[in-house]
């Protein structure tokens, strides 16, 4: 009977040890932060990491939405323009350069096979700008209103936490953390180290502010 | 008969040709109906020295612009676009234009972005007019400064851009500096010497009139006209940060030779120059804060007499509360007939201003903007109109404006 167990545990291990992982982040005065960027990478370089998704940035009213997109290396990201105006969107950032034509309806989507921070940006209407986070990670998401980013199936393991925010001054992570996951799962609260310093990116309604 | 056969086989060919282009390209199209009510003087747009659009004889209903827009990628990096309005029906051309340009905007692959634009266009002083069209988001009538803008100034040419986009690149500021090169802008400096400041949101079209203070008569100025041959310029850089504050400057001389003259629309080229500095900060909880300040000169013929000093200055501020919107802004303006060269008397006007506004959005297609406005201003040249010096003029304005 252990043996059968045991094979069984061998056969499907996820489905049998995941654990639920709830996050949630506070800034230093201790109000959730909204809209961060969470990944979750194991210590164990042997793992697989998430496979790649199809995800979609949209045009609609002059606005990228959403205006941050958290997609697994190799993932594919399709740009729909439900706008009656063209669009033309484009990317110098390093980890993946583009630009689509002058275009309405659906273009070919783009692959991003290279972990970093895309920043999007349309040629036409300067004000438009969202943000791809391509990632190398197991788990990964975003943090809601409260704060929270829950995965209900994680590995247990230990683990490398990062979590960015979109808007930050700095280029990197705001909280880089080493994390163990238990076969009964965990709950984290993490205070960040230190004010959040955010860029002030417009979030204006496109049609109050064409220019 | 073959040349009927030619116009038949051509015509459903320019239209199987211009189709897909009327397809693709961008159309805007706009009304703004005004409720005005005003105790105004006599409007410069009747020849009076009023600071108001809409003045105490006019209608409670007014037509505050009609608007069509046309833009479209015609090559390559190339765009096309043109803005035509209508602002009333009882203009040189009921139907005018206000910009018309070729762009070339080529993609960035990497932070640094060129620009060229040839044609009329804008110079970027204004930092109000964010909306399509040139159109003013915060307020109905403009500020004293970019009304005068709007009125008499517009680059007939080229101008080239460079731009360095750090903010997307992961750094601190964007930043870039525009040159331009210009004609058919020499009769600018005559609205404001003769008339002085104003506020309101009417724009000169290219091919279009000015009301204008003639001593005692309507006028219709010209000023989209060449006539010394001299280019004129303006250069202009601005810094971006990325926590949402703008810092722009800009110089402008329109190095016209005050001595030319041209008979058919009875003006002289006037020298104007003049230097502008804006600040406009966007916070994160969608308030803006707008400060602009100018100030030049402007000279006409050869008696140095004939010499106009101008500035003007104001502050905005502006909240945005979901659909709503509400703006208030100070406005202080001044111009001066240079002193030093001839006796009195010296045309000499001074003038603040007060504007509350609130914009109501319904939906993408229907707003609804109340605007209040208070203009206080000495003028000196007013008695000759039979008028006292001082006036304070009111107006309470309702605009309806429906977007397609």
């Amino acid at each position: 009977m252990r043996f059968v167990f045991h094979t069984l545990l061998a056969l499907c291990p996820a489905a049998v040890l995941a654990a639920p992982l709830q996050i949630q982040f506070l800034a230093v005065d201790g109000k959730p932060v909204n809209a961060s960027v969470v990944t979750l990478r194991s210590v164990d370089a042997s793992r697989p990491l998430a496979r790649p998704v199809p995800g979609t940035i949209a045009q609609d009213d002059l606005a990228f939405i959403p205006h941050v997109l958290v997609v697994p290396v190799g993932s594919t990201v399709s740009f729909p323009n439900n706008d009656k105006v063209s669009h033309q969107v484009y990317s110098f950032s390093p980890a993946r350069s583009f630009k689509l034509p002058l275009y309405r309806g659906t273009p070919p989507p783009v692959t991003f096979d290279r972990a970093g921070v895309v920043t999007l940006g349309c040629n036409i209407h300067d004000q438009m700008r969202a943000h791809v986070f391509v990632v190398e990670a197991q788990y990964f998401g975003r943090t809601d209103a409260g704060g929270r980013w829950s995965a209900p199936d994680v590995e247990p393991g230990e683990y490398q936490l990062e979590i960015w925010h979109p808007l930050s001054r700095v280029q990197r992570a705001v909280v880089e953390q080493h994390v163990t996951v238990g076969t009964a799962g965990a709950q984290l609260v993490i205070r960040a180290a230190a004010a959040l310093k955010l860029r002030s990116e417009s979030q204006v309604p496109a049609n109050w502010d064409a220019y | 008969m073959l040349r009927a056969a030619s116009q038949r086989t051509l015509a459903p060919l320019l239209l199987a040709l211009l189709l897909p282009l009327a397809a693709r390209a961008e159309v805007e199209a706009s009304l703004d109906l005004r409720l005005a009510h005003t105790d105004g003087r006599d409007s410069f747009l009747d020849g009076g020295l009023g600071k108001l659009r809409y003045d105490e004889g006019d209608d409670l209903l007014q037509l505050g612009r009609a608007r069509l827009a046309w833009r479209d990628a015609i090559a390559g990096d190339w765009h096309a676009a043109i803005d035509l309005s209508a602002w009333s029906l009882d203009d040189h051309n009921p139907v005018d234009v206000t910009e018309a340009y070729l762009e070339w905007r080529p993609v960035p692959v990497s932070s640094w972005r060129s620009n060229l634009k040839l044609g009329a266009f804008y110079a970027p002083v204004s930092l109000e007019h964010r909306a399509p069209g040139w159109t003013n988001p915060y307020t109905i009538s403009s500020s004293a400064l970019n009304t005068w803008v709007g009125e008499e100034l517009r680059t007939i040419g080229a101008a080239y851009s460079l731009e360095h986009l750090g903010i997307a690149a992961g750094g601190r500021f964007d930043y870039g500096a525009q040159l331009a090169a210009y004609g058919w802008n020499d009769p600018a400096g005559v609205v404001i010497a003769l008339r002085g400041f104003a506020l309101h949101d009417r724009q000169t079209p290219l091919f279009g009139r000015i009301g204008t203070f003639a001593y005692g008569g309507r006028e219709q100025r010209v000023i989209f006209s060449e006539i010394d041959n001299r280019p004129g310029v303006h250069g202009s850089a601005w810094l971006r940060s990325d926590l949402g504050l703008e810092l722009h400057a800009l110089r402008y001389d329109n190095r016209g030779d005050p001595t030319a003259e041209k008979h058919s629309i009875d003006d002289y080229a006037w020298n104007t120059r003049f230097n502008s500095l804006g600040l406009r900060y966007d916070g994160p909880r969608r308030t803006a804060v707008i400060a602009q300040w100018l100030d030049g000169v402007t000279r006409v013929t050869a008696d140095p007499a004939s010499t106009w000093h101008f500035d003007a200055w104001f502050l905005l501020l502006a909240q945005d509360l979901g659909a709503h919107r509400l703006a208030a802004r100070y406005d202080d303006f001044a111009t001066r007939q240079a002193t030093q060269y001839s006796p009195a008397p010296w045309s000499r006007e001074g003038g603040k201003a007060f504007t509350l506004a609130w914009t109501w959005k319904f939906n993408t297609h229907l707003e609804m903007v109340t605007e209040w406005l208070r203009v206080d201003s000495s003028y000196n040249v007013r008695p000759m109109l039979g008028e006292a010096p001082e006036a304070v003029e009111h107006s309470l304005q309702m605009a309806f404006r429906l977007s397609l």
